[in-house]
């Protein structure tokens, strides 16, 4: 059997379970064991599939079938463009896809036993959601890319609205409005692209625009790159776009905002590639998307210390580590691109970790406002024992992974030469900590107020287990790092081909 | 009134409903201290970045966030309301970003 039948499958299936779960909804036990079963798929299909590429429509490029025999006066440039969607599926895709699928399965297993009725148009949401990812990291065509990005911000407004929070429709509205700003203008860079390339595969761009076939300082590329960072800024929550996206994680149930914490990493290192791919030939889109995420780590972790709800903290926290994913796209080079996609494979599994370990004390006491909590590691210890061990991991403490990550991260500012980013990044991750000792100490430590009702008595085992295989991860990919690295560094050198620099100054 | 007495004044005014008799709590005043320590650290090891465009400017602008820091402080409450719900808000600084990002470009090219 070809094996690189499943790289499409990884889009597919997912998206066939979405729509066709909607279409059951209703049918309790058949929804719960459709779902099930292609939750457990989720990470399976990375592991089957073949490394290679899928052309969709079977329209190969000229060079790697027959026609290049029949076609004459062709030129091996010409003869190398993709004329179909492409999707590349290699080391590093994997890898995503995988630590995608387990966070996938994870918030399927979840939802189906936190709620007392199963429903299929929340699970159509996850689904929808795990499907648009995966396309994002498999993608090698840019409008395809745009059109699964929009299929996820849609898909986000309504795991918001089906949350049932207080003022979830007022966030979703909101939401919207910003995309609907940002998506435009996002597509208008791909359109300059289009109109001066005259192709939308990112790698026929690369090629057009890094080859004598047209002049890199035209002003329209300078614009193209404004435009897409921009759209880039709105898709991972990197400011202006922190706000909002802190809300909608805020108003999200916990297992949907574990899926919405990952379209923000997926999409931050997507779109980070793209830019770079096509722009990093240019020193100044580096040196922007460097500013910007030095400003999101900065931000992130200080307006986490002052927020009063935890998931409101974690949220932060989430847009704070963006930034040093950020920093790893904008240093440009193989090992801090490799440290920037390893701290993203990091980050989908703590944050998700965060979100399901502190939804347990949303499960029990119905409120994530930590003025109103207190006293609750006498209830549920072995929750609270998971909880502050994916605050470490988070905080980069060793020998967890993120310790790994941050530390790569630091390494690749230093031969880069610039010591106060690896300063920075050792300074808020010490803040990160201590963001996350406030909020464990209030809700875990301190006296439980008087006023507080313990809603429910026990935490479902499955969320436990879910909490228990993040922290295997967590700790697996801490003690051996070159489990993931190696992988995530092939794809980093793919990504950065070598390439003339056009200085800024 | 001395600064951190100020400093209070100016947490309850945004962290309570009524600043007279709000109460803030400990932890609150804490780590809202250590967030705006933080802050003035971070900015302040940020700007020395700009040694790479000249190191007389990093100076420059050193002295001033430190002047600034020293007669605009606290910050973190002052962030903090910049950072609410608010879609007008949020949409200023949207359009203010989008903006900066087509200036810096079109200097970035010519």
């Amino acid at each position: 059997m070809d094996m690189s039948l499943f790289i499409p499958l990884m889009v597919i299936v997912p998206l066939t379970c979405a729509i066709f779960l909607n279409l059951i909804h209703g049918f309790d036990k058949l929804t719960k064991l459709v779902s099930v079963i292609v939750a457990i798929a989720l990470p399976i299909m990375p592991l089957c599939a073949a490394y290679g590429f899928h052309y969709f429509g079977g329209y190969q490029p000229i060079a790697t079938n027959n026609l290049g025999a029949i076609i004459p006066n062709l030129t091996a440039q010409l003869a190398a463009f993709h004329p179909a969607i492409t999707y590349a599926f290699g080391q590093g895709q994997q890898v995503l896809i995988f630590l995608l699928g387990i966070v996938g399965m994870s918030a399927v297993f979840t939802s189906i036993v936190e709620t007392k009725k199963v429903s299929g148009v929340y699970l159509y949401l996850l689904f929808m959601l795990t499907a648009a990812m995966s396309a994002l990291i498999l993608t090698d065509d840019i409008f395809n890319l745009y059109v699964f990005f929009e299929i996820a911000a849609l898909v986000q407004v309504g795991i918001v609205l089906v949350s049932r929070i207080k003022n979830n429709y007022e966030t979703a509205l909101k939401y919207m409005i910003l995309g609907g700003i940002a998506g435009p203008f996002l597509l208008l860079g791909i359109a300059f692209l289009l109109g001066i390339t005259g192709n939308v595969n990112i790698t026929d761009i690369v090629t057009v625009l890094h080859s004598n076939l047209n002049n890199m300082l035209n002003p329209v590329i300078y614009l193209s790159c404004a435009m897409i960072i921009f759209g880039w800024l709105y898709a991972s929550g990197l400011p202006p776009f922190n706000a909002i996206k802190s809300d909608v994680y805020s108003k999200g149930l916990p297992n949907g905002a574990m899926l919405l914490q990952s379209f923000s990493v997926v999409s931050c290192i997507a779109i980070g590639m793209v830019i770079l791919r096509i722009f990093g030939i240019l020193e100044l889109s580096r040196t922007v998307i460097l500013a910007i995420s030095v400003i999101a780590m900065i931000l992130g972790i200080c307006m986490a210390m002052v927020q009063t709800d935890f998931k409101r903290v974690i949220a932060y926290l989430a847009v704070g580590e963006l930034g040093y994913i950020g920093v790893g796209i904008g240093l440009g080079t193989i090992y801090s691109l490799t440290a920037g996609l390893f701290q993203a494979a990091n980050e989908l599994i703590i944050t998700s970790f965060l979100f399901i370990g502190f939804g347990t004390i949303l499960y029990k006491t119905k409120t994530s406002d930590i003025k109103k909590l207190g006293g609750l590691l006498p209830k549920m210890p072995f929750a609270g024992l998971l909880v502050i061990l994916a605050g470490f991991a988070m905080s980069g403490v060793p020998p967890f992974n993120a310790f790994q990550s941050k530390f790569m991260l630091c390494q690749a500012a230093l031969t880069q030469g610039i010591p106060e980013l690896a300063v920075l990044m050792i300074i808020l991750s010490i803040v990160t900590f201590l963001a996350f000792l406030k909020i464990f100490y209030m809700v875990f430590l301190r006296p439980m107020p008087d006023d507080l009702e313990i809603v429910e008595n026990k935490v479902p085992k499955t969320t436990i287990g879910v909490m228990v295989l993040f922290l295997i991860i967590c700790l697996a990919v801490g003690i051996a790092p070159d489990l993931i690295v190696g992988r995530l560094g092939a794809l980093a050198t793919h990504v950065l081909a070598t390439t003339p620099l056009i200085p800024f100054l | 009134m001395n600064m951190y007495d100020q400093f209070v004044e100016k947490l309850k005014n945004t962290f309570t409903h009524d600043a007279e008799s709000g109460i803030v709590s400990g932890v609150e005043t804490s780590s809202l201290l250590a967030a705006e320590l933080v802050l003035m650290a971070s900015v302040i090891i940020a700007a020395m970045t700009i040694r790479f465009v000249s190191p007389y400017l990093m100076l420059i602008v050193v002295v001033a966030l430190l002047l600034l820091f020293t007669y605009t402080t606290p910050l973190m409450t002052k962030l903090y309301k910049e950072h609410s719900d608010s879609l007008s808000n949020m949409t200023f600084y949207v359009v203010m970003t989008l903006a900066i990002l087509a200036i810096i470009f079109y200097w970035g090219q010519l």
